[in-house]
C-alpha cells in the first residue's frame, strides 16, 4: 500500500512538473491515468500526497538575514505535514542569495538560510536525516535584474524532493 | 615547471662588481615609504630593433608601474651610450642614476645591464642574463626586479603572478597571468562553481573551494605540476581561507557542524582543528604575517564585520566599526594593515585599517569593488571591480593611487590572488 501510495506521489509530481514544460511530454505521462487506487484510505492519502509538487514553494529572506518570516511559516509547516505523513519523503535544501554581498559571505549565509529552514522542520518533527542541505550562495539567481524586485526573488531557500 | 625552465634557463652570468668595494653594502636611493619625488633616472634604450624596444618597454612599463621613478627625457642625454660613464654629463640635469642596456640575439637573448650612481660615480648593477627569446617577458622582468632593488634595498614585485577565477562559460576555471596581466594560462581546474582561489607563501600551491552543484569542497591545486586533488570534503559548505607561512597548514571555514566556522587544516597529517565556535558565522579567515592571529568575518554584531583573534580562538576583538556590511579580509604581508571590501550606499568597496581598527580608509567610488588581495612587498592591492561593466581585475597602490585594469578588456574574471612568484 505505500508503495502505490509513493508511486502515486511520484507521478503526481512528475505530471506537476511535466505540464509546465512542452505539451508532447504529456503524451508520455498518459499511463499515469491507469493507475488504479485500491481503497478509501490510499485514495485520501493520495489526493495529500499530489500537494507535494504544490507545497514544495521557496520562502524568502531579507537581506543579510536567515530568520524565517512570519509569513513563510505556513509554507515550512506545509512541507512537514507532507514529510511526516509519508516517511519516505526526502528534500534538499538550497539556500540563496541576492548579488550584493560579496560571494564567500553570501555562501555562509546561504548555508545559514538552509539551516534555518532545516531547523524549523525539525521543530516541526521532521527527522534531520530526511533534511538535505547545500548553499548557492549568489551562485544560481533566478533572476538577474539589478532591482530589489530581483534581489528579493533570489534571498530564498528552495526545496527539492531528494529521493 | 614553467617557472623551473625558467630558473634554469636564464642563466645569470655573473654579478661583477667594479671600481668601489662599498658596493656591497647597500645605500638606499629611494625610501619607498616615503619617497619625497619620482626618482630622476636616464634609460637607454637596450636596442633600435623590434626585440630590444620590446625589452626596454617591458622594464620601463615594470618601473613605471611603482610610480617611483621618472625618466628623464633622452633630448637631455649628453651622453652616447658607448661613451663612458661620466657623471659631470648628468649632475646638471638632476640626474641620479643612468642605466645602459645592451641586447645581442644570437641563438639566445644575451643582455648586458649598467646601472651607473650619478652622485657617488659608481656602477650600482653591472648583470648579464642569457635566455630563450620566447622568454623575453621573464629575463625583462628580472632585469626590472634587479634594477628595482638595487634602489629601493626591497624586492621588487615583477616577476610575480596573480591567479583569479574566469567565468567565460557557465563553468569556472582557475587562470594564472603575469602581475601585469600578460601571460594568460588557463589551469586545468575546472568547476561549477568557484570561490577565491589562496596561494601558499612560496607560490608553490593553491587552495581553493570549488563545488559540482552537490558539495562544496576544498582543493589542493599543485602550481608546478599542475595537478589537483581534492582535500578536504564535508557535509554543509566547506571554503577555502589562507595559508600559514611553513605551507603545510591553512586555516579555512566549514559548517560541517552547524553555522560558518573556522578551522586548522594540517595537510600532512590531515587532521582538522576547530578554532571557532558558535552559533554565528565566522568566515574568510586571512593569516598575520607572524600567523599568531587570524583575521576573520563574522556577524555576532547583527552585520558582517572583520574581526581578529589569536590562532587559538581566543582574545577576539573587532576591527570595522563602520558600515553594516565589511567583509573579505586580506593581511598585509608586511605589517599591521588589512584591507577589506565594505559596502556603502549599496556597493561594495575596497577599504584599508590598521589592524587596532585606526586609520581606516575608502580607496574605491567607483562600481563595485571587491576581492582584495596584497602584492608580497605590501605596497598594491590587486582586485575585481565592475566598473567597465564585467567583474574583471584591477590593480591599485595601497593608498588607492594608479588604479587600472591589467586583465584583458571585457575578460569577465574575480577572485584575484597575488603570489610571491
Amino acid at each position: 500500500m505505500k508503495k502505490v501510495f509513493l508511486l502515486l506521489l511520484v507521478f503526481a509530481f512528475l505530471f506537476s512538473c511535466a505540464q509546465k514544460q512542452v505539451t508532447s511530454t504529456q503524451e508520455e505521462m498518459q499511463p499515469s491515468e491507469e493507475v488504479t487506487l485500491p481503497d478509501e484510505g490510499a485514495q485520501e492519502a493520495a489526493v495529500e500526497s499530489v500537494n507535494l509538487g504544490d507545497v514544495l514553494v521557496d520562502i524568502h529572506f531579507d537581506f543579510d538575514r536567515y530568520e524565517i518570516k512570519e509569513g513563510d511559516k505556513a509554507t515550512l509547516k506545509a512541507i512537514a505535514d507532507v514529510m511526516i505523513q509519508d516517511a519516505a519523503v526526502s528534500v534538499r535544501i538550497e539556500g540563496h542569495c541576492d548579488e550584493r554581498g560579496t560571494n564567500e559571505y553570501n555562501l555562509g549565509l546561504g548555508d545559514n538560510r538552509a539551516n534555518a529552514a532545516k531547523s524549523y522542520l525539525m521543530t516541526l518533527g521532521v527527522p534531520s536525516s530526511r533534511i538535505l542541505t547545500i548553499s548557492y550562495g549568489e551562485e544560481r539567481p533566478i533572476c538577474t535584474q539589478s532591482d530589489e524586485g530581483c534581489w528579493a526573488r533570489n534571498r530564498r531557500a528552495h526545496f527539492t524532493p531528494a529521493n | 615547471m614553467k617557472k623551473l625552465s625558467i630558473i634554469i634557463c636564464v642563466i645569470i652570468l655573473g654579478i661583477v662588481m667594479l671600481t668601489n668595494p662599498d658596493i656591497a653594502r647597500a645605500k638606499i636611493y629611494i625610501e619607498i615609504d616615503s619617497p619625497m619625488r619620482q626618482f630622476p633616472m636616464a634609460f637607454y634604450d637596450f636596442a633600435e630593433d623590434d626585440i630590444g624596444q620590446d625589452l626596454t618597454n617591458i622594464v620601463k612599463d615594470d618601473l613605471n608601474f611603482t610610480r617611483l621613478f621618472h625618466f628623464v627625457d633622452k633630448d637631455a642625454y649628453i651622453e652616447e651610450k658607448s661613451d663612458d660613464f661620466n657623471p659631470l654629463n648628468w649632475t646638471p640635469f638632476g640626474i641620479e642614476a643612468v642605466l645602459k642596456g645592451d641586447i645581442t640575439v644570437t641563438d639566445k637573448v644575451n643582455v648586458v645591464v649598467r646601472l651607473y650612481d650619478v652622485v657617488e660615480t659608481r656602477i650600482i648593477l653591472y648583470k648579464q642574463y642569457r635566455g630563450g627569446k620566447e622568454q623575453l617577458r621573464t629575463l625583462a622582468h628580472q632585469i626590472s626586479d634587479d634594477i628595482y632593488e638595487a634602489l629601493t634595498g626591497q624586492k621588487g614585485i615583477f616577476s610575480t603572478r596573480i591567479a583569479f577565477v574566469t567565468n567565460s562559460s557557465e563553468t569556472k576555471q582557475l587562470v594564472m597571468m603575469d602581475f601585469d596581466g600578460k601571460r594568460l594560462k588557463k589551469l586545468p581546474f575546472r568547476k561549477e562553481m568557484m570561490m577565491s582561489p589562496h596561494a601558499s607563501d612560496d607560490g608553490s600551491k593553491l587552495i581553493v573551494s570549488a563545488s559540482d552543484g552537490r558539495q562544496w569542497s576544498i582543493y589542493l591545486v599543485d602550481l608546478l605540476k599542475e595537478s589537483s586533488e581534492k582535500i578536504f570534503e564535508s557535509k554543509g559548505v566547506n571554503i577555502a581561507g589562507d595559508f600559514l607561512p611553513d605551507g603545510d597548514r591553512f586555516v579555512f571555514t566549514s559548517s560541517k557542524s552547524g553555522s560558518p566556522d573556522i578551522f586548522l587544516f594540517d595537510i600532512s597529517s590531515k587532521r582538522t582543528r576547530r578554532i571557532t565556535s558558535n552559533y554565528w558565522i565566522n568566515i574568510s579567515p586571512t593569516i598575520s604575517p607572524d600567523s599568531n592571529n587570524v583575521a576573520f568575518v563574522s556577524d555576532k554584531s547583527g552585520n558582517p564585520h572583520i574581526y581578529i583573534m589569536d590562532i587559538d580562538g581566543y582574545s577576539t576583538r573587532r576591527v570595522t566599526f563602520e558600515g553594516t556590511y565589511n567583509t573579505q579580509p586580506a593581511w598585509s604581508p608586511v605589517g599591521d594593515l588589512i584591507a577589506y571590501s565594505g559596502m556603502i550606499d549599496g556597493k561594495n568597496q575596497i577599504f584599508t585599517a590598521r589592524t587596532d581598527g585606526s586609520e581606516y580608509r575608502q580607496l574605491t567610488d567607483e562600481g563595485n569593488n571587491e576581492d582584495p588581495s596584497f602584492s608580497p612587498d605590501g605596497r598594491f592591492i590587486v582586485f575585481t571591480s565592475d566598473r567597465e561593466g564585467n567583474k574583471t581585475i584591477y590593480v591599485m597602490t595601497t593608498g588607492g593611487e594608479n588604479q587600472k585594469r591589467i586583465s584583458p578588456d571585457g575578460y569577465r574574471a574575480f577572485g584575484p590572488e597575488w603570489l610571491s612568484n
